[in-house]
């Protein structure tokens, strides 16, 4: 296996972890927190905000920008 | 139609168009940077009034989202946590690394993604689709 298919391998299992863990955090909702409630509590305080929406900005930035 | 419906389509209405115009930009022209730069504006806009709105109504309760119904802290986090920093380790491995074509990065599977008209738009879409719980909180 040379380093692209192993690069390619890592990136779609870490993938379906991600996947995984946030169909397993629909399931169980009470123990199993999911991507929006993590979002939810940085975004609860007036830092958290400005940092989200300054990466969401870079984001944008990076991806279609520059 | 209630308020958060009302959002709902402006938002919609408001990522289609974008896309669908973003779409057939490029990078490093200016009329991609003027497309992202039109978003940043739409979305501090919605961001600015409907958190205005909400402050006059009442005020938002904390975020509970560390602990469950009982008060505990959800250990569910730590899952999420290990996912996230194993793939900023695999990023910053490939970053490091070359040639690109060996150790892609996010940014160059997004650039091959955005390689096609239908693909810089569905991109497009999904990047002010993740300012949706920034502007709706």
């Amino acid at each position: 296996m040379n380093w692209r298919e192993t690069s390619d391998v890592v990136w779609l299992l870490l993938a379906l972890a991600l996947l995984g863990y946030l169909v397993a955090a629909r399931l169980i909702r009470n123990r199993q927190p999911g991507l929006l409630a993590l979002v939810a509590a940085i975004n609860s305080t007036r830092a958290g905000r400005v940092v989200l929406a300054l990466a969401w900005m870079w984001l944008g930035w990076h991806a279609f920008a520059r | 139609m209630g308020r958060t419906h009302r959002q709902l389509w402006v938002a919609v209405a408001e990522a289609l168009i974008l896309s669908s115009f973003a779409a057939f930009t490029r990078a490093f022209t200016l009329t991609a940077d003027g497309v992202v730069a039109v978003s940043y504006v739409v979305v501090l806009v919605l961001l600015v009034k409907w958190s205005r709105r909400e402050r006059l109504g009442a005020p938002p309760t904390p975020a509970k989202a560390l602990r469950n119904s009982d008060g505990n802290v959800r250990w569910g986090w730590i899952p999420l946590a290990a996912t996230l920093a194993l793939i900023t380790v695999w990023e910053l491995f490939c970053v490091a690394s070359l040639p690109r074509d060996d150790h892609p990065t996010l940014s160059s599977i997004l650039n091959s993604l955005e390689s096609t008209h239908f693909g810089r738009g569905v991109c497009f879409g999904a990047w002010l689709a993740l300012s949706w719980p920034l502007v709706l909180r």
